[in-house]
Order: C-alpha cells, then structure tokens, then sequence
C-alpha cells in the first residue's frame, strides 16, 4: 500500500502571531496608505508642483498604492492565514481612517472630491492588500519573515505618524475639511507601542516568575 | 485561543478611531481655518458687466479669449491639467494672478508655446474673477461679450473656440 503523504498546510506550519505582530499588522496597511499619500503631496506639492512627474503621480497615485501596499504587507501574511487575516482586519481600518479622517491628499469621492468616483482608488487598495495575502500566503509555506520585521513595521508605523504629523503642521490646505489623519495615526501608534510596552513587561513578568520557580 | 490577539486589538483600535471620529473630527473642524488661494484684493468684487472695455493691462495683447487663473496650483483643488490645457491652447491669452507663480511656470516650461502673462491681481480687478481658471470673451472692439458662469473651464473654452470659428 502506497504511503500517504500529508504536506504542511499554512496553518500548521505558521505559529500563532504574538501580540506584538497582530498590531503591528493591523496598523500596517493604514501606516503604508499615510506614507503614500504624503510622497503625493510632497511630489505635486513641494518637490515638483506642476511638472509631467507630478501630473503622473496625480493620474496614477493609486497604481503606486497598491504596489506599496502589496510589497509592505507581504512579509505579515508570510506569517500564514492568521497573518493574512490580520492584514485583511488592517484594511477595514484603513478604509474607516480614509473615509473617516483627511490626510494629506484627498481621495477622489472623499471629503472635498466627494462627487468624484472613488471606486479605483478602494480597487486599487484592496488589490494591493489581496496581492500581498496571496504572494505571503504562497512564500509562507517555504520560508517565514524574519524576526526583525516586526521591528520594521512599527517603525513605518511610526515614521508614518511623524510624516502626517509633519504634514498637517506645515501644509495649509484650500480643503474645507480639516486635516485629522495625524491625530488617527497618533492612537495607532500609540496601540502598537503600547503592544510592545505590554509583550516587554509580560516577557519580564515571566522571566521573574521563571527564576522563582527555578530557585 | 488561535488569533484572539488580532480579534482584541482590532476592536479596541476600531472603538478608539470611532470615538476619536465623532469627537476629535468636530474639534479639528471646529479650529480649522482653509487657506484660500485667491489673493485677499479679489474678493467682494461685484461681477463683470457685459459690454464693460479690456482692463488697460490687456489691452495691448487685443485678446478674444482670456482665461485668468486666480488660484495656486498646490493648495487648491485646481485641475494642473486643465491649465495645462489652457497654455496649450494659442488662441487662449492666460493671465495668471495666483499667489503662487511658480507652478504656472512650471506648466509654462514644458508646455512650449504658451501664451502666458503674469499679472498683479489689481492689473484685472474689473474682470472679478470669482474661480480660476475664469474665461472670458471679448469682441473685435475688445468689449466683453461672454463670462464663463462656473467651473467647468474646459468644456467652456471648447464651446468658446467652437462658437467663434
């Protein structure tokens, strides 16, 4: 009789995702959203107002986004279908944040472009997210991130916060809406910093009770 | 319990950005002053009139069409490629009274050609232009025939050039 032969699905061969790699995954996709959005202004605003690149930007700003948001997610969902997940529940907060608060460039049908068609920009996001779930999904079974690519999402969480934060100080827009993205970004990283403050403290606390035990 | 994490942080972090919505977007409202791309001396300017003469400032162009631009490129919602369109177009004088020149002269450099003259706001006070780009007709006795209602600046200068031929 033949031997059968079971091959390791994505859920059993990624472990459980710390604390620590669910909020820096849920936050990601929002933190990769800011950071595009203020390359758009800076380039059509700051660097090259009025040029062929910065009209080029403006047309296909969206394109960018979902490369961005495709290459920046991959290494999450290489963490297996608990990773994918958590970057599917991180676009559900990107989508609130951009229709909910203003960042530096203003999505076409949000805010003061409402009466525009905002459908290629949602497509153009959420494609971005489902490339990096199926490219993670696919590389997971061979290889795992990293560790340090913990370390480097939550610093683009942050990065992105400083940038937004940046941009909402120095750039007085004609928009009728208020800039609030900062303030969003703000609570974000104070959850993923506050998600490392915690796993630091309970890797501690068990460290401590570990000796206890030990003595 | 497999992916309780995501479940957890993700409901805390939607009710902190749901709160953070209803309250913290009223008071940014609430304290949020637009920059306006128009220069201050525009505003309140009572409409052209019809048959009204060229401001002096234009008058040695004799232009039929003149599309003035009010607005700064980079903080407004200004459309760059219907300026664009408008310096393209030779039968078009732009007249360009922005804060800010320096993306018009941008869109002026790679647009070879372009029919662009930069004025002091002052310089076209009687043509009131409430938006830009605002176009504007004159006949052959440069008296002002036609002022473009609203912001549809490119379907008007294509209608303007059709009309005239």
């Amino acid at each position: 009789m033949p031997r059968r032969i079971s091959l390791p699905t994505v859920s059993e061969s990624a472990p459980n995702l710390t604390i620590v790699e669910a909020a820096v995954a849920l936050t990601l996709p929002i933190a990769i959203v800011t950071l595009v959005e203020s390359f758009i202004l800076a380039v059509v605003a700051r660097w090259m107002p009025g040029s062929r690149v910065a009209l080029f930007v403006l047309g296909h700003g969206h394109w960018l986004l979902a490369l961005a948001l495709a290459v920046g997610c991959m290494p999450a969902c290489r963490r297996g279908g608990q990773g994918a997940l958590a970057i599917a529940a991180g676009m559900a907060i990107a989508l609130f944040c951009i229709f909910r608060f203003r960042g530096s460039h203003e999505w076409e049908g949000t805010f003061s472009l409402y009466d525009r068609n905002p459908h290629y920009w949602e497509f153009a996001a959420v494609l971005g997210a489902t490339m990096a779930a199926l490219g993670g999904l696919a590389m997971s079974r061979f290889s795992q991130p990293k560790h340090t690519w913990t370390l480097v999402a939550a610093a683009t969480v942050v990065l992105a916060t400083l940038v937004s934060w940046f941009d909402a100080c120095t750039y007085s827009s004609m928009s009728l809406f208020a800039p609030t993205r900062h303030l969003a970004m703000l609570v974000v990283a104070l959850g993923v910093l506050g998600c490392f403050g915690f796993e630091i403290l309970r890797e501690r606390y068990s460290d401590e009770k570990k000796s206890i035990y030990d003595h | 319990m497999r992916g309780a994490y995501i479940f957890v942080i993700f409901s805390s972090l939607y009710a902190c950005l749901l709160a953070l919505s209803i309250v913290g977007v009223q008071f940014g409202q609430a304290h949020y002053v637009p920059a306006d791309p128009r220069h201050t001396s525009l505003f309140g300017l009572s409409p052209a009139k019809m048959g009204q003469p060229i401001p002096a400032s234009l008058t040695r162009f004799a232009p039929q069409i003149v599309a003035v631009h009010t607005d700064c490129l980079s903080c407004s919602v200004a459309d760059p490629m219907a300026v664009k369109q408008l310096f393209s177009s030779r039968d078009v004088l732009n007249v360009v009274v922005a804060p800010d020149f320096r993306d018009y002269r941008a869109i002026e450099k790679s647009t070879p050609g372009a029919n662009v003259i930069y004025l002091q706001p002052e310089d076209i006070k009687d043509l009131a232009p409430q938006f830009g780009p605002c176009l504007y007709r004159f006949d052959r006795n440069l008296r002002l025939i036609y002022v473009q209602p609203s912001r549809v600046s490119v379907y008007a200068k294509e209608d303007l050039i059709a009309d005239r031929k």
